[in-house]
């Protein structure tokens, strides 16, 4: 008895020895029959809903990798489907563990490369490919003239409105579209709105945002002629006062009850929940996936499956100061491709672009058309157009904005580290100290320079 | 002379050896394993972290830079006033829930065994749900607006809404408040057992000297429930000193820092900006003051405690 317990505790010890000195990325898991596994790992960008015939976006992942390894016999595919709450930070950890996936989904963010383990793209690209994409797409994924990630769509960031109470405080809906409006004019609609209420009785807003971060605060500023917070040359430009005339005006919405005065506690969900629940005319951040979102629900009304009022939605541009030029604002998330730290080879890195290249070529161009995003790709607008209704109010607003989206400073890694510093160490710490009405705009802006000076000294 | 003292000493340790091994092999054949899983998943990535503290870490490479991260931490505002907030949420949390733990499990203790299970099993109950589950909860119920869980209750009483999480003021109590409401499980099952504990003789010598309930509380349950109570106090700053999870769903650090806590701050470093150097810097910083803590506390404390 004895004996055995010695040899099967010795088995163990060797089992365990075994698996702790074999790396996770040993030649056995990187071929599977003879083929090169890559992987991908992405997010789960909608459901199926049977109602309307539409497929979930897994299903239409598993199509283009059915194609691609049918093309490719050597190649074996395999994904996975994060959840949004946590891939993120699965991947962050993949990424710093040396053992990203080969392919990854996420909007542009500088940090992967300065890790060296981000593959630019341009090597796998011909001339043909870029010309489809728009270019804001590839403008939106370069830094240092090199491209690294195949954007899969143009996601334009607008405000959402009631059609119904817009024009029941008298706005031309069509005409915003088309023209864009103004701080007074978008005040003067939002002041009518907050004077209303609904059903039973309850206050409506005239505009409501989520106040976890700065974002709309940035919208505001890029329309009140400062695009950037940290140019290319590393100068803070969120130091003078239009930063201060911003958020002064924030300021009056939140005193003049236009905005809740509890913006600071608001986050996205809460905000869409007032918005569906008709407690707020219009409301900041959306962009085209809501349109989508907004019509499934009406149906969904109408069949009786959830309570509540239908809604006219109407897609909005940010409104810019007076005697500033409009300017919209847009981002959108790619494929990214990765190498790992105990490099696979030429060969691997070639398949997986291979693989990127097919999962983001036109056919993909259903994912953003689904979502009712403009697709990246022009051959995938065109493909699509059918389900992109581009011919509505909303479809024509989302066109008249592509012309128009500005992208972001195009920071080298390291600077972008330094304005993330800025962005997290003082502009959303201060700005959310502004929201509860602990700092005046003048504060504010006054504290978050400091800190973006000792950053970027 | 010496020579053959020296070999007749090392055979008589040899032979010793090998009794001792027929002995007591087996005890470390068995604990082999586990050790091994202690070296390579406790040990091991702890040196590692402590050199990476040392270093400007980079996946592909990295560049030793002395102690020029743990400088930077100890000139740096967020990591002080993180530290602050680390040991306001410790002070204010800890004592007032061993309080609490102590005075549920002394309404429990007198009752039935049948309704103390109950009770048992009803404030076990968080403890085996998910703590981010838990959080999203208490979002809900700290909606800032009137419509808002806690508001409603505030105003039954006629106090006005509050914004809870959102203001500096209050966002770090509400984070309190939500261990003081629930999480009471496991130290409630603790203080019970150890209640059952202290001998009957005890509490029937105090009634043949008609000492009061409180009289009894104080000089014979208190007293005797100390280890119990060491027990908590120092898990629960350890604890308590780790404190993630509500600050990473709830506030992210919000708002201005009110709620960054030591840990939330290292996760920020490492996953935020990849400063993994730094982190692990801040992770030995915050290690170093948990057992300066917890020494302290068991010398101060366990002097006339029986184990």
């Amino acid at each position: 008895m004895k004996k055995l317990l010695v040899i099967f505790l010795s088995m163990l010890l060797i089992v365990s020895a075994t698996a702790c000195s074999k790396e996770s990325s040993g030649d056995s898991k990187d071929k599977k029959n003879g083929k090169d596994v890559i992987t991908i790992w992405t997010y789960p960008h909608y459901r199926e809903n049977a109602e309307i015939n539409q497929k979930s976006y897994e299903q239409h992942l598993q199509e283009l990798i059915a194609e691609v390894e049918k093309e490719n016999k050597d190649i074996k595919v395999e994904y996975e489907i994060l959840s949004w709450e946590e891939g993120d930070k699965k991947f962050d950890i993949a990424l710093n563990s040396g053992n990203p996936p080969d392919i990854f989904f996420s909007t542009m963010k500088p940090k992967y490369i300065k890790t060296g383990l981000a593959v630019p793209l341009d090597d796998y690209i011909d001339a043909e490919d870029r010309k489809d994409l728009e270019q804001f797409a590839i403008d939106n994924f370069s830094i240092d003239g090199k491209l690294w990630a195949i954007s899969q769509w143009i996601s334009i960031h607008t405000w959402g409105g009631n059609k119904a109470l817009l024009e029941a405080a008298g706005a031309d809906v069509a005409k915003i579209q088309k023209d864009g409006w103004t701080w007074q004019e978008f005040y003067e609609i939002s002041e009518k709105i907050s004077k209303m209420t609904t059903k039973d009785g309850k206050k409506i807003y005239g505009f409501a945002t989520q106040g976890k971060n700065e974002e709309t605060f940035t919208h505001l500023m890029r329309n009140n002629g400062v695009p950037k917070s940290v140019t290319e040359d590393g100068e803070f430009k969120w130091d003078g006062e239009e930063a201060v005339e911003t958020l002064s005006f924030v300021k009056k919405m939140m005193d003049n009850g236009v905005m809740p005065k509890e913006t600071a506690g608001l986050d996205e969900q809460k905000v869409i929940d007032m918005f569906t629940a008709g407690e707020t005319g219009i409301f900041g951040r959306t962009g085209p996936y809501q349109v989508r979102f907004n019509d499934n629900r009406n149906k969904e009304i109408d069949a009786g499956k959830i309570e509540g009022e239908k809604i006219d939605f109407a897609l909005l541009p940010f409104p810019h100061n007076e005697g500033v030029k409009e300017v919209a604002t847009g981002g959108g998330g790619g494929m990214w491709l990765f190498k790992q730290k105990k490099y696979k080879g030429d060969k691997h890195t070639e398949n997986a672009a291979k693989v990127l290249k097919h999962i983001t070529g036109t056919k993909s161009s259903i994912t953003a058309a689904t979502l009712f995003i403009p697709p990246a790709r022009k051959s995938g607008q065109e493909m699509y157009k059918d389900l992109l209704q581009l011919n509505t109010d909303n479809g024509q607003f989302i066109k008249r904005t592509l012309d128009y989206v500005v992208p972001g400073a195009k920071l080298d890694p390291e600077l972008a580290q330094k304005q993330d510093q800025i962005l997290n160490d003082g502009i959303r710490p201060k700005f959310q100290g502004f929201l509860a009405g602990e700092l005046s705009p003048e504060e504010t802006v006054e504290q978050w320079t400091q800190v973006a000076e000792s950053v970027l000294k | 002379m010496a020579a053959t003292v020296s070999e007749t000493s090392k055979k008589w340790s040899w032979v010793n050896f090998k009794q001792f091994m027929k002995d007591y092999g087996w005890c470390y054949a068995f604990i082999a394993l586990p050790f091994l899983l202690f070296l390579v998943f406790t040990v091991y990535p702890l040196i590692t972290a402590f050199i990476m503290s040392f270093q400007e870490y980079g996946i592909l490479e990295s560049k030793f830079i002395g102690f020029e991260n743990y400088k930077y931490l100890l000139e740096n505002e967020i990591f002080w006033k993180s530290m602050k907030n680390t040991v306001i949420y410790t002070v204010g949390t800890v004592p007032v829930n061993i309080l609490i733990t102590f005075f549920l499990a002394l309404m429990i203790f007198p009752i039935n065994k049948r309704s103390q299970t109950f009770f048992k099993a009803s404030f076990y109950l968080p403890a085996v749900t998910s703590g981010i589950t838990m959080s999203l909860i208490w979002l809900w119920m700290f909606d800032p607006t009137e419509s808002g869980l806690m508001n409603i209750v505030l105003g039954w009483f006629g106090f006005d809404q509050q914004m809870w999480l959102a203001s500096s003021d209050s966002a770090l109590f509400s984070i309190m408040l939500m261990t003081y409401i629930g999480g009471h499980g496991s130290g409630v099952i603790l203080y019970l057992a150890a209640m059952g504990g202290i001998p009957k003789s005890l509490y029937e010598a105090a009634d043949i000297d008609a000492a009061s309930w409180w009289s009894k509380l104080k000089n014979i349950t208190w007293p005797l429930l100390k280890p119990t109570t060491l027990y908590m106090l120092i898990t629960g700053v350890i604890g308590s000193f780790q404190v993630f999870e509500a600050t990473y769903v709830m506030t992210q650090g919000g708002p201005n820092f009110a709620t960054t806590t030591i840990a939330y701050l290292i996760y920020q470093h490492a996953f935020q900006y990849y400063q993994f150097g730094l982190a692990s810097a801040e992770a030995f910083i915050l290690g170093f003051v948990i057992i300066i803590i917890s020494v302290l506390q068991f010398k101060y404390m366990s002097s006339d405690v029986e184990y």
